[in-house]
């Protein structure tokens, strides 16, 4: 089936209360960002958190940070911004109505996102073995190393989740455009894109901070 | 000469009689109807019916805190008991009454009917925000029934985390659920005041309402997931032992207060702002004036929301903040109160000459300003450090907030539940009886309330049961005063229920007022108006009109007579 | 035909400049120490969170609104920050 005929089966992307595709898209766009601004707030008052704490106690902080594998955070970030670029690629290639352009990349983004999930597992396992979750039979001691640690699963934690919820928004795209059962111009695919980049912006924050700024 | 008429088209008489039925009717009346409904009208009633259920709750505990106190030694409730009693008190009415309270209910049904719009901009998420805000009240709930919580709504570690045995957890996590519902409606009604506009409703042209409804909805995106990561830290110190705030480890339960305080006191002013904007609709109207200094309210209301966010460290002037840090709270506190002090010069100069009636809406509205004031002016003691230290953690601080909360927004709420409940219901209430109820809870309120700004100042603390005999006649005065506010409370619920059946059916505008919702009939359509409303004057043009009209002598809709 | 040419040269050359940059903060890891490895680290994810929004988000193209919603996050988490750390950093011994 041609990509046109393919795109002309997908049901009209306008919805209630919109009477044109363009105000709809407007508005989709600023309440994404409006989300996004939320969640910046989300991430980033764990981040005050995070200096506060390390503020408090700078050596030991810098102690714990000598064991996260920077290894890991450095293939990790390597593997989500690639995912950014295959994402906003997708969405160009939809908005040029390339459909098999931007359904492959929205495809490479998931699996990307899944990569990372699957590395960051290989990670925690080696953490967990090398007791690094807080609690008695934790590596360093009765200290603010803890402190460092349980940011350390925490943020990389509340990151895995919103991740898988990216993978899920973005596999459904893929399923949804492939299947022709969402159009092309739907403003669900620039929508989901800012979510991506977002989780990828917590990210690109948390790997030099976390893994790198604070260590000794 | 005559001319010939064309023959009715029956097929569009039909079409026009659907589009122009009543929300209430028009998708039909199943459950299904409503548990799925999109249109903010009906969600705005799912709202209004959840909220009444969990005041009842919350006013629940309320009623046995008050009994509690009438003895001085704890007669009927364990220290144990009592501190489950006042934390469900707290977590129930701050997050699933007051912060929901207008603009979950007002704010839904009212905000695209003032801007000339057929909904809100994103209809689903509307509903999702509902059961989002629903699950989370029921997870709040279901700890309640585990066993409650013993915390205090505010849940400050080490307790919380380290040595409580309650269902800290589940309730957090209600919190949290609910808080996501919060964030949902924020979104939707910035993106609605932004791109729903009818057109030549611009912005110095819309209601103030919609204004103080668009500031809080920034408040709430701002704010609250910062409440969201708190809370989820302090459920995974619970559930996994990630000891953040715990100070043997080296972390700093004031990083806890910090964080907490950064959203609880912008969530205040969530509560606060859109009960102004439902005064300022009011007061207008039985005015039959334009709002003194418009421009300036807008002004004042944006100041609000900003500088809200800069004064949290008041909470904490005794918790071990450095007193730098308290005096910077402390000026920037005092900073916060000047554009709350202008709006209520402004809404004295829209009565000063005004042709002012005492409706029942009217009632509830003058009553919020001088207890708005009252609780305001305790704010500014409590914002200076020395008089904080000594009334701090006492009944000083209760009688302060809940001046502001209850005399503050549920009066407002009131106002606009009476101003409104022809727009809504389609019937008008009895208005000797909703006269009579607004006088009561005003005598109720204050009777219940100012006796603890005394025993605070004398020394009574918070949250204990057992208080020194001394203060047993003012405790007294105040679980009385309690029983005339729930009396208060009881009769609306029972006169509004019978006016939903039995009252008289209401014209599109009973109150001659100024505002689109007041354009469309009462109730509205499902898409709120027939043909999309061109905006061409201010708003409040009240001037020229004569004053609202009595209950005997409002226009009578004639079509609706027969009904 | 309608225009069916995707614009991947800016997006691709931000990439790049992120994975450069994401060795740059490893390396700052493994080999460098103390102010240099802190104040770099930071500086670099700086300049990685501006390659993203501007290079792949496209946050200069962006309607005024969607810039000041962007800036009101930062400008309110900044608050955050710098009211917290007045605590913090004015305690008493």
């Amino acid at each position: 089936m041609t990509e046109t005929a393919l795109a002309s089966r997908a049901p009209d992307p306008l919805r209630e209360p919109w009477s044109d595709l363009s105000r709809q898209r407007e508005a989709a766009t600023l309440g994404m960002w409006l989300f996004l601004m939320s969640e910046m707030l989300f991430f980033g008052a764990l981040f005050m958190a995070f200096s506060f704490s390390r503020a408090l106690d700078p050596a030991a902080f810098a102690e714990a940070a000598r064991h996260a594998e920077i290894a890991y955070g450095a293939a990790n970030t390597a593997v989500l911004v690639t995912s950014s670029l295959t994402i906003t690629i997708a969405v160009r290639a939809a908005n040029a109505e390339r459909a098999t352009l931007a359904t492959r990349l929205l495809a490479a983004t998931a699996l990307l996102g899944v990569a990372f999930l699957v590395i960051k597992g290989f990670e925690y396992r080696d953490d967990l073995r090398n007791h690094l979750f807080p609690g008695h039979d934790f590596a360093l001691g009765e200290n603010a190393t803890q402190i460092f640690w349980a940011f350390y699963w925490a943020m990389t934690g509340i990151h895995a989740i919103h991740l898988t919820v990216g993978v899920a928004l973005v596999l459904r795209l893929f399923w949804l455009v492939r299947g022709g059962r969402m159009s092309l111009a739907s403003p669900q695919l620039e929508v989901t894109s800012l979510y991506w980049h977002l989780v990828d912006a917590f990210w690109i924050v948390l790997f030099p901070v976390l893994y790198v700024a604070v260590r000794a | 000469m005559t001319d010939a008429v064309a023959p009715i088209d029956q097929a569009e008489l039909r079409r026009a009689r659907v589009v122009a039925a009543s929300y209430l009717d028009s998708e039909g009346g199943g459950l299904s109807e409503w548990l799925l409904a999109t249109d903010h009208k009906r969600i705005a009633l799912l709202y209004a019916l959840m909220i009444t259920a969990f005041f009842f709750i919350g006013g629940a505990a309320a009623t046995l805190i008050r009994l509690e106190l009438i003895s001085p030694h704890g007669h009927f409730l364990t220290d144990d008991e009592y501190n489950h009693v006042f934390t469900l008190h707290g977590i129930i009415m701050v997050w699933f009454f007051l912060v929901p309270l207008i603009p979950a209910t007002f704010g839904n049904f009212l905000l695209p009917l003032m801007i000339g719009a057929p909904d809100v901009a994103f209809p689903k998420l509307n509903l999702a925000s509902w059961y989002l805000t629903l699950i989370g009240g029921i997870c709040v709930l279901a700890a309640m029934m585990l066993g409650g919580v013993d915390t205090g709504w505010t849940f400050y570690p080490p307790y919380s985390t380290a040595f409580s045995n309650s269902n800290v957890a589940v309730a957090v996590v209600g919190v949290i659920i609910a808080g996501f519902g919060t964030i949902a409606t924020g979104v939707n009604f910035v993106a609605t005041t932004h791109t729903l506009r009818a057109p030549g409703m611009t912005w110095f042209r819309m209601p103030l309402f919609v204004w103080t409804i668009y500031a809080t909805s920034l408040v709430m995106i701002l704010a609250t997931p910062v409440l969201a990561i708190t809370l989820t830290l302090v459920a995974a110190d619970r559930l996994f032992g990630l000891p953040v705030f715990d100070g043997f480890r080296g972390g700093d339960p004031l990083l806890f207060q910090h964080l907490f305080w950064f959203y609880s006191h912008p969530a205040v002013y969530i509560m606060i702002l859109p009960a102004m904007g439902v005064v300022t609709e009011v007061i207008t109207c039985f005015a039959r004036r334009r709002v003194f200094g418009y421009a300036m309210m807008v002004y004042a209301v944006l100041s609000i929301a900003i500088i809200g966010f800069v004064v949290w460290g008041h909470h904490m002037f005794v918790s071990g903040q450095s007193v730098f840090a308290s005096l910077v709270f402390s000026f920037l506190s005092f900073i916060v109160a000047v554009p709350s002090a202008i709006k209520v010069f402004n809404w004295t100069a829209t009565l000063y000459r005004g042709q002012i009636t005492f409706e029942a809406p009217m009632l509830y509205a003058l009553g919020f300003v001088g207890l708005f004031t009252i609780g305001g002016l305790t704010g500014l003691f409590l914002a200076s450090v020395p008089i904080d230290i000594q009334v701090t953690g006492t009944y000083f601080v209760v009688a302060h907030f809940h001046y502001v909360m209850v005399g503050g927004a549920v009066s407002a709420y009131f106002a606009g539940l009476h101003f409104w409940w022809p727009k809504i219901t389609g019937r008008l209430y009895p208005e000797s009886w909703a006269r009579f109820a607004a006088a009561l809870m005003f005598f109720g309120f204050n009777f219940t309330f100012f006796p603890q700004f005394i025993l605070g100042y004398l020394g009574m603390p918070r949250r204990y049961h057992v208080y020194p005999p001394e203060f047993q006649p003012l405790n007294v005065m105040s679980s009385a005063g309690a029983v005339v506010l729930a009396a208060a409370y009881l009769m609306p619920l029972g006169y509004l229920t019978w006016a939903c059946f039995y009252g008289k059916p209401s014209p599109a505008n009973p109150w001659n007022a100024k505002g689109l919702e007041w354009q469309t009939s009462s109730p509205p359509p499902k898409r709120n108006f027939l043909r999309t409303p061109i905006v061409t004057e201010g708003p409040y043009d009240y001037h020229d009109l004569d004053i609202a009209p009595e209950p005997q002598a409002r226009p009578v809709d004639a079509a609706r007579a027969h009904d | 035909m309608s225009a069916r040419n995707v614009a991947w040269l800016g997006p691709t050359l931000a990439w790049i400049i992120l994975l450069c940059a994401t060795a740059a903060v490893a390396w700052l890891g493994l080999e460098a120490s103390g102010r240099l490895r802190f104040g770099g680290a930071l500086a670099i994810a700086a300049l990685m969170l501006g390659t993203l929004a501007f290079g792949l988000v496209g946050v200069g193209r962006n309607p005024a609104l969607l810039r000041l919603v962007a800036g009101a996050a930062f400008l309110f988490l900044a608050l955050m920050f710098f009211l917290s750390f007045t605590d913090l950093m004015t305690r008493l011994r």
